[in-house]
């Protein structure tokens, strides 16, 4: 009775899909979901008459039919395309840096487009842009060779069809954008995204970076029509219709592991319940699993420990909701997504996001791509940013949780007037803000994290890719979601979702 | 095209090989420490949303014939400290009776956030009228003793003050034991934890009826003119007090009153009569915009079907259960009359906490039903403002 293939711990992005993809091969599969709903950060919440996104800003690696991107194709692959509306965000980003009123910038989507409104910002950069993209298109078909290579690339094929790829994979961003002579203002236009993975561009992977925004500026940006609560109770629903099970309102307390084979044996859950499994997907992160649901520490291999010491956990999160009672024309905002920086350096706003009085934030205004996201005269505004480090924990006391909210908040909302010019204050009637405590709480993630582990130097995506395949330490335990191979964000999360996925269904064959 | 990072080109392609390598070599040389089991931030986050809390009633004070106040504070076995609130915020308290059925519903907590952290003990004070037939209320009144245990939500609600959004002049609207949630914010503004200007509008039936009388008296002359109370006494007439029902002619009077009289939020608590007058007839004549007009609900009763329905509950893990469900019981107090114990908190239908699923058969809400879209296509229902219609098949999340 109490027996699974799979048992899949957390119901975040990674884990449904990785859920979803076991019950479609026919496994007995286990979702276990401590929130009473499914979706992790990917999820919605009303406060009066505003129906608020708690989490998503837009869809990388979707697109359109006609030109579409790996996360279409496995949403295509498990039926979920027809289930879910998804329109197009209206333009890539407006960015606006606060020391310097002259850097104030809105990019187009399409590749020539950018190119072009990138020339006009910066003249003679057009080269060096286009080099970059075509850097992106290499890194695309290189990254799909590379998975259908399942590891064992050919170092001929690579070196003959990809060099570009493979010269310039080593590298972070600013070293590859310095190569390829790109102006200094089109670099920090360009880098712009930077915080949409939560590392600075002396850090984050030079093939991680621009096939994001590669896949942006080609595919555009989607989102779905009623939010990200759609999509996570359209992935849960259809686990269900396919033979999977999901607990909801319940915890793995522990995962017990057979010590001779250094394999998972089963799940423990919060009431008690044994479960018997060989198989545990974790969309917890291995500090999780490793801190708390391996009783016996001595079960945990030093190596899976050094694993995730190497690791350092990424930003945390920052979030304010607000439903203002005027439309977006009354209160002139023009743009679907808002960048406002101290500075356009992505190195310095990194440092600076170790402050809890800092302010840079990406503010979306979801009106401006779908007109009746809320009701008519009424606009909703969503600010995310991150907080590094213990800057957070330093001015969180038990006492004044409340009033450090309501701070944060001013801050935020006050750098956002000034940045655009556009007063907001006075029509605000619904409130609602999320700090690290917040995702704390819903997801457990540590230090309230919603970006995995940071992404930097080995840490990066494509470092992770390439070990993925040697980096488990106990037997039938793999992990998917923000901490795993692909890093965070709401593609790579469900992508990670769904190697896990096969990595697991490759085991379960192994076994019989 | 050829792209070049490094002096020389194949020494960056050697470097990619070597990629997978130099990442291993990292890992090897990371540390072999144990992993940490607790954070600040979501020790915190447990302090803030437990799932529940267990509690003792350490003192029982009679309020008047039919009303009680309660002193809340944590059964140290089970917990060390109480979840902080925001002025204004209601617990969801859960007791069981002599059948062992659990009965659930909320209260305004009256005490003041600062008292939660009270270095001698922290508490939670409620105030409970009795309610007609109320099961919960007369339990309450009439069996629960000091030292007794019972269990409530973490604190909740939305009638608070954020000074981004509301007016800093706040006029109160409360009907009888409705004053509770306003007296928590008043002690809060001369606490300094709070700072907007408070006018409560209290209506009551007579001078007896009136709660707390002295502790607000106190806190007027603490608050250096930042909280007032009028009484309005619906059954009475006094001199130099006010009489009727609250209408929007006395609460234009009130709001005049403020030193910078620009604008005002209204804050409302009460019963449903009071609530339903004020919303229907009165406010509208004020012309004021949605952001200033906060109402807290009352619960609302479907009543006119007495027929029996067969409840069907499903969770996940569990045998089916079959219960027996009234037609004017909600859904959620037929679970809880035979102790079948799922989160909930609001009671009114828009917290969301007892969503639940539905799989088969008919039933009604209330009109404060709040479920979005999405719930609506995938058939979740919220039992604590839904009634049954016919036989149900449910899937519920227990605690």
């Amino acid at each position: 009775m109490n027996s699974f293939d799979c048992v899949v711990i957390g119901a975040g992005n990674g884990g449904l899909i990785a859920s979803l993809r076991l019950a479609k091969s026919g496994k007995k599969v286990l979702l276990v979901e401590r929130h009473i709903l499914p979706g992790g950060f990917a999820t919605s919440f009303s406060r009066g008459r505003f129906n608020f996104e708690a989490s998503l800003h837009e869809l990388c690696d979707f697109g359109h039919e006609e030109n579409h991107g790996n996360l279409y194709t496995l949403f295509k692959e498990l039926d979920l395309l027809d289930k879910i509306e998804f329109v197009d965000v209206p333009e890539a980003f407006r960015v606006i840096s606060l020391s310097n009123k002259e850097d104030d910038y809105v990019m187009p989507f399409g590749i020539e487009n950018f190119i072009n409104k990138m020339e006009e910002y910066v003249p003679n950069s057009r080269k060096s842009m286009r080099t970059f993209f075509e850097l992106g298109k290499e890194i695309q078909d290189a990254m799909r060779y590379l998975n259908e290579a399942k590891g064992h690339p050919d170092s001929k094929v690579l070196m003959k069809k990809y060099p570009n790829f493979m010269r310039v994979a080593p590298y972070n961003v600013d070293p590859v954008l310095n190569a390829i002579k790109m102006p200094k203002k089109a670099q920090d236009i360009l880098n712009t995204y930077w915080s949409y993975l939560g590392a600075p561009s002396s850090k984050l992977g030079f093939i991680h970076y621009c096939i994001m925004v590669y896949l942006y500026v080609s595919l555009k940006a989607q989102i779905p029509t009623k939010r990200s609560h759609n999509i996570s109770m359209t992935i849960a629903d259809e686990i269900i219709k396919n033979g999977g099970t999901i607990y909801y309102g319940r915890e793995v307390d522990e995962i017990l592991i057979d010590k001779d084979k250094n394999e998972v044996k089963g799940v423990v859950l919060d009431d008690g319940t044994i479960i018997n499994t060989k198989h545990v997907i974790s969309n917890a992160s291995p500090h999780s699993v490793y801190g708390h649901m391996i009783k016996d520490t001595n079960l945990i291999p030093k190596k899976a420990l050094q694993r995730a010491n190497f690791s350092t956990l990424s930003g945390r999160g920052f979030s304010l909701f607000l439903g203002l009672n005027k439309s977006k024309e009354e209160l002139g905002l023009k743009e679907y997504s808002y960048f406002i920086y101290n500075s356009l350096d992505s190195n310095k706003e990194f440092e600076s996001m170790h402050n809890i009085n800092n302010t840079s934030q990406v503010v979306v205004c979801l009106n401006n791509a779908l007109p009746n996201a809320s009701l008519k005269g009424t606009t909703i505004l969503y600010f995310t940013s991150l907080f590094f480090g213990d800057c957070f924990d330093k001015a969180l006391t038990k006492e004044n949780y409340f009033e450090l909210k309501d701070k944060l908040a001013k801050n935020f909302i006050k750098t956002f007037e000034k940045a655009t010019g556009v007063e907001i204050t006075p029509y605000i009637e619904e409130i609602e803000v999320a700090t690290p405590l917040t995702y704390a709480h819903y997801t457990d993630s540590p230090d309230g994290t919603i970006y995995g582990y940071l992404t930097a130097d080995l840490d990066n995506m494509m470092p992770r890719l390439m070990r993925m395949y040697n980096e488990d330490y106990i037997n039938g335990l793999k992990f998917c979601g923000g901490h795993a191979m692909r890093s965070s964000g709401y593609n790579s999360s469900y992508l990670s979702g769904d190697l896990a996925a096969k990595f697991t269904l490759g085991d379960l064959k192994k076994d019989n | 095209m050829k792209v070049k990072v490094g002096l020389f080109g194949l020494g960056d392609m050697l470097k990619f090989k070597h990629l997978g390598d130099n990442r291993e070599k990292a890992i090897e040389e990371a540390s072999e420490q144990e992993l940490p089991c607790s954070y600040k931030a979501n020790d915190i986050a447990r302090l803030y949303h437990p799932y529940k809390q267990y509690l003792i009633i350490k003192d029982i004070i009679k309020e008047n014939e039919d009303t009680k106040s309660f002193i809340l504070v944590a059964d140290k076995s089970k917990q060390k400290e109480l979840a902080p609130f925001k002025a204004g915020s209601y617990l969801s308290i859960y007791v069981h009776d002599k059948d062992n059925s659990l009965l659930s519903r909320t209260y305004s907590i009256v005490s003041s956030p600062k008292e939660v952290f009270d270095s001698n003990e922290g508490f939670y004070k409620i105030t409970i009228k009795r309610v007609d037939n109320g099961a919960l209320s007369n339990f309450m009144l009439d069996k629960a003793t000091i030292g007794m245990k019972l269990e409530s939500s973490e604190p909740g609600g939305f009638l608070t003050y954020n000074s981004l959004r509301d007016s800093k002049n706040v006029i109160a609207l409360a009907g009888g034991v409705g004053i509770t949630p306003f007296v928590s914010m008043a002690k809060a503004i001369v606490e300094g934890i709070e700072d907007f200007n408070l006018t409560i509008l209290y209506g009551v039936r007579t001078s007896k009826d009136i709660l707390y009388k002295d502790e607000l008296l106190d806190i007027i002359n603490k608050s250096n003119n930042k909280v007032k109370v009028i009484h309005v006494f619906s059954d009475e007439k006094l001199d130099n007090e006010e009489h009727g029902f609250i209408t929007s002619e006395l609460i234009s009077k009130y709001a005049s009153k403020f030193s910078d009289n620009s604008n005002y939020s209204i804050f409302v608590a009460g019963p449903t009569l009071m609530i339903d007058n004020l919303r229907n007839n009165e406010l509208p004549k004020l012309n004021l915009l949605p952001k200033y007009i906060r109402i807290e609900n009352s619960p609302l009763y479907l009543d006119g079907d007495s027929n029996v329905y067969n409840i069907k509950i499903i969770t996940k893990g569990k045998e089916p259960l079959v219960i027996k469900a009234k037609g004017n019981e909600t859904i959620l107090e037929a679970l809880e009359r035979n102790n079948v114990m799922i989160r909930s908190k609001c009671h009114l239908g828009g917290c969301g906490y007892c969503r639940s699923r539905l799989i088969k058969g008919e039933y009604a809400s209330t009109k404060y039903l709040k479920l979005n879209e999405v719930d609506k296509k995938f058939n979740y229902i919220h039992p604590c403002c839904s009634y049954p219609r016919s036989d149900l098949e449910i899937e519920v999340f227990e605690y």
